[in-house]
């Protein structure tokens, strides 16, 4: 098990809150856009398809650490 | 439809989501596949727990019986271990498979 | 053959634009009296976690000149026409996000769990019938359950205490196994600081729970459900 966030200084815990915004939240434009942050277009059909890249982020904060 | 169907129907789901995902499945952990994998299962899981609830509410409701909560039981069991089954064969922490589904979670 | 990742959405008439992601130019993609901020590339590139901070830092320079709507990371269009089409689909929702949201700042709490869940919490029990199995379940369940409401409590209790208006507020409890509470809150330009401030000090006078308050940031979360119109 990686290890715990409430283990993590604050800074990292920001990060990781924002790399959540960033990959989460914002406007959705409708039809004409597709969204692609891996090499993979997937078209917003209203599921959180962005939840593994929160996660590659986050894996990648700590493995940073 | 009782939890013996549900269940029958989550587990040919999990066998067709098998069939779906590559049989030879590159586990970079930045992988594409893994990505997919993970919202599939958790996704599964998330069903899984809400049979789960479903179950225990009947079993502490008295509507079940002694046999098919032991048969529902075991089901729900095997079953929660071939989800992180199939998790650690893509590299997949299971613990990560709890995560909110969001707005999928408000439509559930 | 160009493709543009949009930053955020604005009205037209804005401040001279900065570069756009990796020095490439930044394009003004016009709606209207709406329009799209984004980077033009010549090929789709395989975005990087350093694009969506640079994104970040851009997004935020642009709502600093000027009332702007964050656009979802990796969102790109393939022209101009479709920029203006995505604003046509949604026009009255954006100005009118623009005209609540658009000048104001996100402030983001975070609360996590100090105790973590045991494994059975987590889920994973392996019992001798199917029977335990359940029963351990139902033990589970229970704790999980105790601890969402915990959440809200939470939540309602941050959320009165910090906003005047709850619109200002939008919170999710228990998003993971490790955290209790994710709550952004809503705050005029020049606010922000005192904001952070306030939910500094309550957020260290909670038990059972880590508390980290971060921004000013531009909108995001207040932001989102805007545009889609077979989405959310």
């Amino acid at each position: 098990m990686t290890e715990p966030l409430a283990a993590l200084p604050d800074e990292e815990l920001t990060v990781l809150d924002l790399a959540d915004r960033l990959l989460n939240r914002g406007v959705v434009l409708a039809g004409e856009a597709t969204i692609s942050v891996a090499g993979v277009d997937l078209i917003y059909l209203g599921l959180n398809v962005i939840l593994t890249a929160v996660e590659t982020i986050a894996q990648h904060e700590r493995r940073t650490r | 439809m009782d939890v013996d169907d549900e269940l029958a129907e989550l587990r040919r789901e999990l066998e067709r989501v098998r069939g779906i995902l590559p049989e030879r499945v590159d586990v970079d952990p930045e992988g594409v596949e893994q990505g997919l994998a993970k919202l599939v299962l958790t996704l599964v899981e998330f069903l899984r727990q809400l049979l789960e609830r479903q179950a225990i509410r009947r079993m502490d409701g008295g509507t079940l019986t002694d046999d098919e909560i032991e048969r529902v039981g075991l089901a729900l069991m095997r079953l929660e271990g071939k989800v992180r089954e199939l998790a650690q064969a893509f590299g997949i922490d299971p613990d990560d498979l709890n995560l909110s589904l969001g707005p999928i979670g408000k439509l559930l | 053959m160009s493709r543009y990742l949009a930053h955020v959405v604005a009205r037209t008439g804005g401040a001279p634009p900065p570069a756009g992601l990796r020095g490439l130019p930044l394009r003004w993609l016009d709606g209207g009296d709406l329009g799209i901020w984004a980077t033009e590339w010549s090929a789709e590139p395989t975005l990087t976690r350093e694009d969506a901070f640079a994104h970040h830092d851009l997004v935020g320079v642009l709502c600093d000149g000027a009332p702007c709507l964050p656009v979802r990371f990796g969102t790109w269009l393939a022209d101009e026409r479709a920029a203006r089409r995505s604003i046509e689909a949604a026009h009255e929702r954006f100005a009118a996000a623009l005209d609540r949201v658009g000048d104001r700042q996100e402030v983001a709490v975070t609360l996590l769990w100090r105790d973590a869940l045991s494994p059975e919490g987590r889920g994973h029990a392996v019992a001798s019938s199917g029977t335990a199995f359940l029963e351990r379940r139902r033990a589970a369940h229970a704790a999980t359950d105790e601890r969402r409401r915990e959440a809200e409590a939470l939540a309602a209790r941050l959320g009165s205490l910090l906003a005047a208006d709850q619109a200002d507020v939008r919170h999710e409890t228990c998003p993971s196994d490790e955290v209790a509470l994710s709550m952004s809150l809503l705050a005029r330009r020049g606010e922000a600081e005192a904001l952070k401030a306030r939910a500094a000090t309550m957020v260290a006078g909670l038990s059972g729970v880590r508390g980290v308050v971060s921004g000013p940031w531009p909108p995001y979360s207040f932001s989102e459900e805007l545009g889609a119109t077979g989405g959310r």
